[in-house]
C-alpha cells in the first residue's frame, strides 16, 4: 500500500512539489520557534526560589533644601536612627507581615551588583549576585535555606555571616564538604577580611525568564545605610509582605495611614510599587517575544491547513472516479479517507528529513542558543515531535475537509462521471 | 466586457464557496501579517507629536568610561552621563539646531496643591529650555520654562494635561502654584498626555534641570543621571554631527587625569536608539536587521506559495473549459484578460478583508505591539489609537503584493494553455 501511495505522490509530483517545499521551510521554521518557546517555558516553569505574592515596594524621598520643611544640618548617625524608626513604623503597621530594608536586591527591578567571591585559590567564575539587606528579608520574600527553612537564613544574617547559594557553594567548596561555618572573602589577597558562611539557601533564580541563579547575601548594617541617608536614600528599597487578608486597595490605605507618621527628617514617602506588577512590567518584553512567536506559529500553521486544503481540494475532486470505483469495489470510505491521510503524512514526512539534517547541523555549528538548555538530542527530538504533531494535525484537518465531501458522494454518481 | 468578466468570475467563485474562501482568506492572511509587522516597525519609528522629528534626531542614550590606560573596554562603567559632561560633550556642538540635556531615571516626584493633605506621585522628568524646541508639544495652556528659567533655576513646571486636571479641576492652570515633593513650583504650562510609546519625550511633568541636584557618578564627572538628545538641521548632517562630537571627546578626554570617555558608536539614529538596551553593549545591527530580514522573507514566503498552489490547482481544473472557449472563438488575449481580471476579484475580496483582520489584529495585539519593558513602568498611558497606524500606502503595497502573486499564479497556466493545441486543453481534466 505504501508503494502504492508512493507512487501516487510521484504521479502528483508537479502539485506536489510545490507543497513538498513548503512543508520543508515551514518545518524548519517551525521547529527553531517551537525550539524557543520549548527552552523558554521549560526555563520559565522551574521554581523561583521566592514569593512576590502580596509583596510592595517602597521609596523614601529627600526634601529638597528649598522645601519650606526642609531641617538643614542633620548628622549621618540622626539619619540613619531615621531610617531605622521608618523600618520599624512600617514593621509596626497591623496590616504588615514581614519588612526590610535592602539594595539592588527586590526582584523584578533590573538593578543588580554582583561581585566575584574568593576562597583561597578558587574564586567564582562569574559575578555572584549581592543582596546587601536587613534579615527580614527573607520573610519578605520567603527565600529558604536548603532544609526547606527560612528562619535558619534570618538568623544567619542577624549573626553577621552570609547566605549563600549552591551555586556558589559548588563553585567554592567540594562535594560533600559542608560551607557553613567555613569562610570566604570579597578580594584575593592575604589580608582581605574574612567572612563567614552562615547558612546555604535554596536556589534563587533572577527570574522566570533567565537561568542566573548564584547569589550571596550580607547583613545591611548601620555603616551601609550611613552612605545611604543622604541623596542616594532613593536607591534603598523599603520591601513589605502584606497580611494575604489586608492585600486590597493596599497602596492607597498605606499611603493614607502612614505618610504623616514617615515624615521623619527630610524624608518622606515617596512612590510604593507592587512587586506582582512590577513583576509583569519588567518581564513585559520576554513575555510579549514569546507571544509573538505563538502568534507566528498559529499563522504559519493556518497557512498551511489552507494550503494543504486548497491542494487536496482540487486532488479529491479530480480523483473522484477514483473514489467511486474503490467504494464501489468494497473500500469503506473511512479507508479511502486513510489512504488520504496517509499520503499527505508520508509527504511531511518526507520533507521532515531533510528539515532535520539541515537542523542537526545548524545545532552542530551553535546557531540555536543553548544560554538555558544545552544542544542536546532530547531537545532536537522534543523540537521534532512537536513540530511533526503540530504540522500532522493540520495536514489531517486540511485532508479531511474536501476528502469527506468527495467521499460521500454515492459511488454510482461518482463512476457516472467516468 | 469587464462587466461581463467580473459577472463570470463572480459566479465562479460562488461555485466553489469553500475553495474560493480558502484563498481569499489566504490572500487576507498575507496582507494581514505584512500590516502586522509592518505596523510594530511604524510604532516604533514613525513619527508622531511630541516625537515629531525622529528622522532628524540622534541618540546618546548611554555613556562608558574606562581608564586611560585600559587597552580594551572590559573594565568599563556604563550608566548614563554627567550634566556637566553632557553641556561640555554634546551642548556645545555646534553643527546641530539644538541639543537637549534631560534626566534619566528620576524618581516620580509626589505632587499636592498647597493646603492639601494627600499627595499622587507622577512621573517627573529634569530637562534644559532646549527639550521643548527637540520635542513638538502642544501647549494649552501657558508656555514653557526659558533659558532665563533654567540658568536662574526657578522652580517652573510644565505639567500634562492629566495632572492639571487631578490637582486642581481645570486645564487653566499656568501662573498656579503647586507641590512637587513638599516644595513649591509654580506652573508654567499645561501641555497634552504624552503617550508613553514616545521613550524619549514621555513624562508627566517637567522641570527645569537645576532645579535638583543630580546625583553625579564617579568617574570624573563622566557617569551620572542624563541623557542628550540631538535635532539636526539636516539628516545629512549626522555624520558631521558624529565628527563634532568625536572632535568634544578627545578634547574632553586631553582634560581628565584617569578616566576617559568612549561612546560605544553614538550618538544613534532613532533605528539604533530603539535598539541600544544595554548601556555596556553596542547593538549588532547588522544581526537584527538580518534576523528581521529572514523573518520577513519566511513569513511572506510560505504565504505566497499557498497563494501560487492555490490558484494553480484552481487554474488546472478550468483547463479544459478554457480549451472550450478558444474553440468557440476566444483570443489569447480575451482568455488571458479574463483570468486577470479574476485574480483581480479575489484579491479585491481578499484585501478587504485583510484590512478587516489588520483592524482586529491592531486591537488584539495592542498588547504585544505597542508595550515593551521600558516604558511599562511609567505611570502614563498609551494615547495612541492602534489604527492610526494602518498606513493606506503599506496596505497598497501589501495588496499589489498578492495581486501580483495571484496574477501570477494563475496567468502561468492561463499562458501555457492558450499555447496549447486547443484539442489537447479540451482533453485535459
Amino acid at each position: 500500500m505504501l508503494k502504492h501511495i508512493l507512487t501516487i505522490i510521484k504521479n502528483e509530483r508537479r502539485q506536489n512539489i510545490g507543497l513538498w517545499i513548503e512543508l520543508l521551510i515551514v518545518a524548519i521554521f517551525l521547529w527553531y520557534i517551537v525550539d524557543n518557546v520549548y527552552v523558554t517555558l521549560n526555563n520559565y516553569y522551574k521554581p523561583l526560589g521566592f514569593d512576590t505574592e502580596h509583596t510592595y515596594i517602597m521609596r523614601l524621598g529627600l526634601l529638597n533644601e528649598n522645601s519650606y520643611e526642609y531641617v538643614k544640618d542633620i548628622p549621618e548617625e540622626t539619619a540613619v536612627g531615621y531610617l531605622h524608626t521608618v523600618l520599624e513604623r512600617i514593621r509596626q503597621n497591623p496590616i504588615i507581615e514581614a519588612a526590610s530594608i535592602s539594595l539592588n536586591s527586590s526582584p523584578h527591578i533590573g538593578s543588580n551588583s554582583s561581585s566575584s567571591i574568593y576562597r583561597d585559590t578558587l574564586q567564582t567564575r562569574y559575578g555572584v549576585l549581592n543582596r546587601t539587606v536587613t534579615p527580614d528579608f527573607f520573610r519578605v520574600f520567603r527565600y529558604q535555606s536548603i532544609n526547606g527553612s527560612t528562619d535558619e537564613l534570618v538568623q544567619a544574617l542577624e549573626r553577621n555571616e552570609l547566605v549563600i547559594s549552591p551555586g556558589v557553594a559548588k563553585e567554592l567548596f567540594k562535594a560533600g564538604e559542608s560551607p557553613v561555618g567555613k569562610q570566604v572573602s570579597f578580594s584575593k589577597g592575604d589580608s582581605v577580611e574574612l567572612y563567614r558562611v552562615g547558612a546555604v539557601s535554596d536556589v534563587v533564580r533572577y527570574d522566570n525568564f533567565s537561568s542566573w541563579n548564584t547569589y550571596f547575601a550580607q547583613r545591611m548594617d548601620n555603616d551601609f545605610l550611613g552612605n545611604f541617608s543622604g541623596e542616594w536614600v532613593v536607591g534603598l528599597e523599603f520591601c513589605v509582605r502584606v497580611k494575604p487578608e489586608e492585600d486590597r486597595d493596599f497602596i492607597h490605605r498605606f499611603r493614607l495611614d502612614m505618610t504623616q507618621q514617615l515624615r521623619l527628617g527630610n524624608y518622606y514617602l515617596g512612590e510604593i510599587q507592587s512587586i506582582p506588577v512590577n513583576k509583569k512590567v519588567f518581564q513585559k518584553d520576554d513575555i510579549n517575544n514569546l507571544k509573538m512567536r505563538m502568534f507566528v506559529v498559529i499563522f504559519l500553521l493556518i497557512n498551511i491547513f489552507l494550503g494543504i486544503t486548497g491542494i487536496f481540494w482540487f486532488r479529491t475532486q479530480h480523483r473522484r472516479s477514483e473514489i467511486g470505483l474503490r467504494v464501489s469495489l468494497g473500500d469503506t470510505p473511512k479507508q479511502v479517507l486513510r489512504r488520504y491521510y496517509l499520503e499527505g503524512l508520508l509527504l511531511l514526512t518526507t520533507a521532515m528529513i531533510p528539515a532535520m539534517i539541515v537542523i542537526y547541523i545548524l545545532g552542530r555549528e551553535g546557531v540555536f542558543a543553548t544560554y538555558l538548555m544545552r544542544f542536546t538530542a532530547g531537545r532536537y527530538f522534543i523540537g521534532f515531535i512537536i513540530t511533526y504533531a503540530l504540522l500532522a494535525l493540520m495536514i489531517v484537518l486540511g485532508i479531511r475537509v474536501p476528502a469527506r465531501k468527495a467521499v460521500n458522494v454515492p459511488p454510482a454518481e461518482a463512476l457516472r462521471d467516468e | 466586457m469587464i462587466q461581463q468578466y467580473f459577472k463570470q468570475a463572480w459566479r465562479l467563485l460562488k461555485e466553489n464557496p469553500v475553495l474560493s474562501a480558502i484563498s481569499i482568506i489566504g490572500t487576507a492572511l498575507a496582507i494581514c501579517m505584512i500590516m502586522v509587522i509592518v505596523m510594530s516597525h511604524q510604532v516604533k519609528n514613525a513619527p508622531y507629536p511630541p516625537e515629531t522629528n525622529r528622522d532628524r534626531m540622534l541618540y546618546v542614550k548611554w555613556m562608558s568610561s574606562r581608564e586611560k590606560k585600559a587597552s580594551s573596554d572590559d573594565r568599563s562603567s556604563n550608566s548614563p552621563m554627567g550634566y556637566d559632561f553632557a553641556k561640555t560633550c554634546f551642548k556645545a556642538l555646534q553643527i546641530p539646531e539644538a541639543v537637549t540635556v534631560v534626566s534619566v531615571f528620576t524618581p516620580p516626584g509626589m505632587v499636592s496643591v498647597p493646603g492639601q493633605n494627600t499627595a499622587e506621585s507622577y512621573d517627573k522628568m529634569l530637562t534644559d529650555e532646549n527639550f521643548w524646541q527637540v520635542f513638538d508639544f502642544t501647549f494649552i495652556d501657558g508656555k514653557p520654562y526659558t533659558k532665563a528659567d533654567v540658568d536662574a533655576g526657578l522652580r517652573k513646571v510644565v505639567v500634562t494635561e492629566k495632572i492639571a486636571r487631578e490637582a486642581f479641576g481645570s486645564t487653566a492652570v499656568s501662573g498656579q502654584r503647586i507641590l512637587i515633593d513638599y516644595t513649591e513650583f509654580t506652573v508654567s504650562g499645561v501641555v497634552r498626555d504624552v503617550s508613553t510609546l514616545a521613550t524619549a519625550a514621555y513624562s508627566q511633568m517637567w522641570v527645569p534641570i537645576t532645579t535638583e541636584t543630580l546625583p553625579e557618578g564617579g568617574s570624573e564627572g563622566i557617569s551620572g543621571a542624563c541623557r542628550v538628545f540631538i535635532l539636526a538641521k539636516n539628516k545629512k548632517d549626522f555624520p558631521a554631527i558624529k565628527e563634532e562630537a568625536e572632535i568634544l571627546r578627545k578634547k574632553f578626554n586631553d582634560g581628565t587625569s584617569t578616566y576617559e570617555a568612549f561612546y560605544r558608536d553614538q550618538p544613534d539614529t532613532h533605528f539604533v536608539y530603539i535598539h541600544r538596551k544595554w548601556a555596556n553593549l553596542a547593538p549588532d545591527m547588522k544581526t537584527i536587521v538580518r534576523q528581521s530580514a529572514i523573518v520577513l522573507v519566511l513569513l511572506l514566503i510560505i504565504p505566497a506559495i499557498n497563494l501560487s498552489g492555490m490558484m494553480n490547482s484552481r487554474m488546472r481544473k478550468r483547463l479544459s473549459e478554457l480549451g472550450v472557449r478558444r474553440a468557440f472563438g476566444a483570443t489569447r488575449k480575451n482568455l488571458l484578460s479574463q483570468v486577470m481580471w479574476e485574480s483581480l476579484l479575489q484579491t479585491l475580496l481578499g484585501g478587504a478583508l485583510g484590512l478587516l483582520f489588520s483592524y482586529v489584529a491592531a486591537y488584539a495585539l495592542k498588547g504585544i505591539i505597542y508595550e515593551n519593558s521600558d516604558m511599562a513602568f511609567r505611570l502614563g498611558d498609551v494615547t495612541l489609537n492602534p489604527a492610526s497606524l494602518l498606513s493606506p500606502a503599506i496596505f497598497l503595497y501589501a495588496l499589489l503584493f498578492c495581486l501580483l502573486l495571484n496574477v501570477l499564479s494563475a496567468f502561468v497556466p492561463a499562458w501555457s494553455v492558450s499555447h496549447k493545441p486547443i484539442v489537447d486543453s479540451i482533453h485535459s481534466k
